[in-house]
């Protein structure tokens, strides 16, 4: 079946124009809106800045009609003016009078203010008597306002055009009632006469004045655009500062001069003189004068036309766009609709093949839906018997839930309860967990039965396994650690964390093997969890990967070996050469002296070596611990017999009498030797020729022991005795005694004492001799690794 | 007559140098080797009565070469003396393990003493 292009047409127009209402009117709605908005913002704005501005020209303005009027009043008030006037009208010698007032008013008067041009003095019939121009006088302003009102009070008139004094044709003037000073009455009525041109300058100066201070800001977009009318009484415009001359002197009779008459000031907008549309707002002043200041909707909302212009223009291209995207679409989905109508077609057989390709496809799924209709009515017919037996079912059980309801509603509330508990527990647990997780080093944590509760980021790093593998399993599954030398299991210090309740340590060097086998050097601890009652509830274990550490560690050990080693060989090469040929060559009883001289400084230099490499080893910390077991009362006995020859050589007596049998202890070889050598040789050095060197090896108890050294030697002074373990330290006197002490064997003892967990201290007077006190454990503690590392030499 | 035959293994030039003549005087035939594979080649070829064996050897550890000795069949029965600056335990410990007679530790001993070291050693394998 073919379809005809009329129908594929009209989808596409349908599409489109859903296509363009979806697109385009949201766009249009949002830019008219916008639009309002900002035309409605702006125009506030602009209200603001103009009322603003005028209320500024107003407040000059009135400055200036203030000062003019109490220019006049003063004039009034003048004695000679009143004298003269008085004498004039009484017609006694008017004509001197009137002369003298003339003077009077053009000498001492007019020069008072330079912008008054002329002043003139009319009697009660409005007829000028005396004036600054004597041209003037005679003349009846009788009609006019100034006169009239002049009577009553101060006031002011202009006058354009029609009156022409003291030859301006502009004029601005201001009149003042004269009394007589005895009786109060009024006799005559004074006039200043100013030029409005003048006035306009005022302000056309005075406006650009104000422009160039603070009002600039505010004022600098509105200029060029801004025009200011100041209308007279007579509703003409008279001082515009901002238009041409030829433009002034107009009738305004817009709506603000029509509501002044009113007292209503307006801003708004409304149509000016010119029948253009402003905004505009006004201020009413004395004696019936406006003050205009207006603006041109056009120009004031100039910055929406262009808003306006780039609407268009985006509505244009987004109208474009749509069009081409729903013609593209219209493509793509007519075409499956296309097929789907074809086959539909084919299936119903549908005569009628009018309307738009889917309003076929609607017809042809009616059809098919009505036959499935039919079907359905006779499978209903069938059911229709089955539902009344299912229906008497259904109550026989309906009966039963309601029973069960209320068991059901009962638990309900029980399970709330505990829910609301739980969840409070959960929020507890949460936080906690977030703070274990974030540990640095990984962490494992496990119940009482050694199954796997907590494992951190780190510890998955490290082992290879991830929480939701090890978790609910026992960690011997997946903590495997071994001994780095003999790569056997090590002690379960987990589980020895919780049968003893107390922190553990996994021994020294153990290595973890991760889940691809990997071994990597760990450091651990592990440390039992106990509820409020002591009870052991699990255990936390941290551990960390220690590859480093250990790096570092074998590194300084090799290098302080390696250091002894090359130390030692030439020192040993020296001896063993001058040993060889003092045997081997006939040398002289001089020169055999020297050699042996040699041979005692290398010996010397041979301690030293051992001195600082043992500093060293102090220094680079973690000094180990090897104990082996040891017969202290031979090891003496035979260590004193080597330093005989230096005891007879200075006639020192050595005595070690007082000691048990034998004493069987455990303890480093090492620091032992490094205790004994250090306090017997500073007795040998410090105690002077013929002096008693005192050695006591006592059992303290079961389980300590002490060594004592008592000499007759310079003793330490009391101003070193606090620092004489310190390293480098040695006291004043023994500086003197002997040059070449390093001040390094007092505290390498102290510190050996300490690694064999012993105490050492000593009493002492300076001249009479030191008594050191050692007290250490019978059995030590091995801290040493299986594997060797630093150890005192 | 000479006392026995010696294999001194001893890298330092000098104490290599003192050792030997100190046992040459006392009647010993020594041949000298320098470093850890020589050693093993002048022990082959020599087949002496005592070996004198320094640890820290260029090309092959004292330890390693002493180990090679004890596992070849040719060479197991030869006695050895390790003779150090190595001191510490450990040191001495491995080396008796490995199957070393006897330990000096040079830093400790004036060079006669090794002399003396060797004789009685000698001294003892005769007795037996």
């Amino acid at each position: 079946m073919k379809i005809k292009k009329p129908h594929i047409r009209s989808f596409n127009i349908k599409l489109l124009v859903t296509f363009l209402l979806v697109g385009l009117l949201p766009l249009i709605i949002f830019g008219v809106l916008s639009i309002r908005e900002t035309r409605d913002n702006l125009k506030t704005e602009i209200f603001n800045k103009i009322v603003l501005l005028a209320e500024a020209q107003e407040h000059q303005l009135e400055m200036y009609l203030e000062s003019t009027k109490g220019r006049t009043a003063d004039f009034a008030l003048d004695e000679f003016i009143k004298n003269s006037l008085t004498q004039i009208l009484s017609g006694d010698d008017t004509e001197n009078s009137i002369i003298n007032l003339n003077n009077h008013l053009i000498k001492n008067k007019k020069p008072l203010d330079e912008n008054i041009k002329g002043i003139f003095i009319m009697d009660l019939n409005g007829v000028i008597i005396s004036s600054t121009d004597n041209s003037e006088i005679g003349k009846n302003e009788s009609n006019e306002s100034y006169f009239i009102n002049g009577k009553e009070s101060i006031s002011f008139a202009t006058e354009l055009k029609r009156h022409v004094h003291f030859g301006i044709k502009d004029i601005f003037v201001v009149t003042a009632p004269i009394e007589d000073d005895n009786t109060r009455e009024i006799i005559g009525v004074i006039a200043n006469v100013f030029d409005i041109d003048d006035i306009r300058n005022v302000f056309s100066n005075q406006f650009n004045f104000s422009r160039s201070g603070i009002f600039e800001e505010t004022f600098s977009e509105l200029s060029g655009i801004l025009k200011i009318y100041i209308v007279n009484e007579d509703n003409i415009a008279f001082i515009n500062p901002f238009i041409s001359e030829d433009e002034n002197d107009f009738v305004i009779n817009t709506y603000p001069v029509q509501q002044c008459s009113h007292a209503v000031e307006v801003i708004d907008i409304y149509t000016n003189h010119k029948a253009e549309e402003v905004i505009g707002a006004s201020m009413c002043l004395e004696e019936g004068w406006k003050l205009l200041a207006e603006i041109k909707t056009e120009d004031a909302f100039s910055p929406i036309a262009s808003m306006r212009f780039l609407l268009g223009f985006m509505i244009a291209l987004f109208a474009f766009f749509i069009i081409v995207a729903a013609i593209l679409f219209a493509k793509i989905i007519a075409r499956p609709i296309k097929e789907l109508q074809e086959d539909v077609g084919s299936i119903t057989n549908a005569d009628d093949k009018e309307g738009d390709d889917v309003s076929q496809l609607g017809k042809a799924f009616d059809k098919m839906s009505a036959d499935l209709r039919q079907s359905q009515d006779k499978v209903q017919e069938y059911a229709a018997g089955l539902e009344q037996k299912v229906e008497k079912r259904t109550e026989e059980l309906a009966a039963k839930i309601t029973d069960l309801e209320g068991v059901k509603e009962a638990m309900l509330n029980i399970a709330e309860d505990v829910n609301i508990k739980n969840q409070e527990l959960a929020e507890e647990k949460s936080k906690d967990e977030a703070i274990l997780a974030s540990i640095g080093d990984a962490l494992m944590a496990c119940d009482g039965d050694g199954k796997i509760m907590l494992f951190n980021a780190v510890a998955e790093e490290l082992t290879g396994f991830t929480a939701s593998e090890v978790t609910g399993r026992h960690y011997d599954k997946y903590l495997k650690f071994i001994s780095e030398v003999e790569k056997t299991p090590v002690e379960d210090f987990i589980a020895k964390a919780m049968q003893m309740g107390e922190k553990t340590k996994i021994e020294k060097d153990a290595l973890i093997i991760n889940k691809d086998g990997v071994e990597i050097p760990v450091d651990d601890s592990a440390a039992p969890i106990k509820d409020l009652d002591g009870k052991i509830l699990g255990c936390v274990v941290v551990f960390r990967d220690v590859t480093r550490e250990r790096e570092i560690d074998k590194m300084e050990t090799d290098f302080i070996s390696t250091a002894s080693h090359q130390l030692r060989t030439p020192i040993t090469g020296i001896r063993w050469v001058i040993e060889h040929f003092l045997k081997k060559e006939k040398v002289s009883k001089k020169g055999k002296e020297y050699l042996e001289d040699i041979h005692s400084s290398t010996e010397e230099l041979s301690e030293l070596v051992d001195i600082l490499l043992n500093v060293s080893r102090i220094e680079g910390g973690a000094v180990e611990v090897q104990v082996q077991p040891i017969e202290l009362v031979d090891l003496l006995k035979r260590y004193l017999n080597e330093i005989v020859p230096m005891t007879t050589k200075k006639s020192l007596t050595i005595t070690f009498d007082e000691h048990p049998d034998s004493l069987e202890i455990l303890t480093d070889k090492g620091a032992l030797r490094n205790i004994i050598q250090s306090l017997i040789s500073n007795a040998l050095e410090y105690t002077p020729e013929g002096g008693k060197i005192e050695i006591v090896l006592k059992k303290k108890d079961n389980k300590t022991f002490t060594f004592t050294v008592k000499d007759t030697g310079i003793g330490i002074p009391i101003s070193a005795q606090k620092t004489i373990f310190d390293k480098f330290t040695r006291g004043d006197n023994a500086k003197l005694t002997n040059t070449s002490g390093t001040g390094l064997g007092l505290y390498i003892a102290k510190k050996a004492v300490d690694l064999l967990g012993g105490k050492i201290w000593f009493e002492s007077v300076e001249d009479k001799g030191t008594t050191f006190f050692v007290e250490l454990p019978i059995k030590s503690v091995s801290t040493v690794s299986k594997k060797g590392g630093k150890k005192l030499a | 007559m000479k006392k026995g035959n010696i294999v001194l293994v001893e890298d330092d030039k000098i104490l290599s140098k003192v050792v030997y003549e100190e046992l040459s005087d006392a009647g010993f035939e020594v041949a000298n080797a320098y470093n850890g594979e020589e050693a093993w080649d002048i022990i082959k070829s020599e087949k002496p009565d005592l070996i004198l064996l320094d640890l820290v050897l260029p090309k092959k550890h004292g330890f390693d070469v002493l180990q090679q000795l004890k596992q070849s069949p040719e060479t197991k029965e030869i006695p050895v003396i390790i003779i150090t600056m190595l001191g510490s335990d450990e040191d001495i410990k491995k080396g008796i393990q490995l199957g070393a007679d006897d330990y000096i530790v040079k830093a400790q001993h004036a060079v006669a003493e090794i002399v003396e070291k060797v004789t009685e050693f000698f001294d003892n394998i005769h007795k037996r």
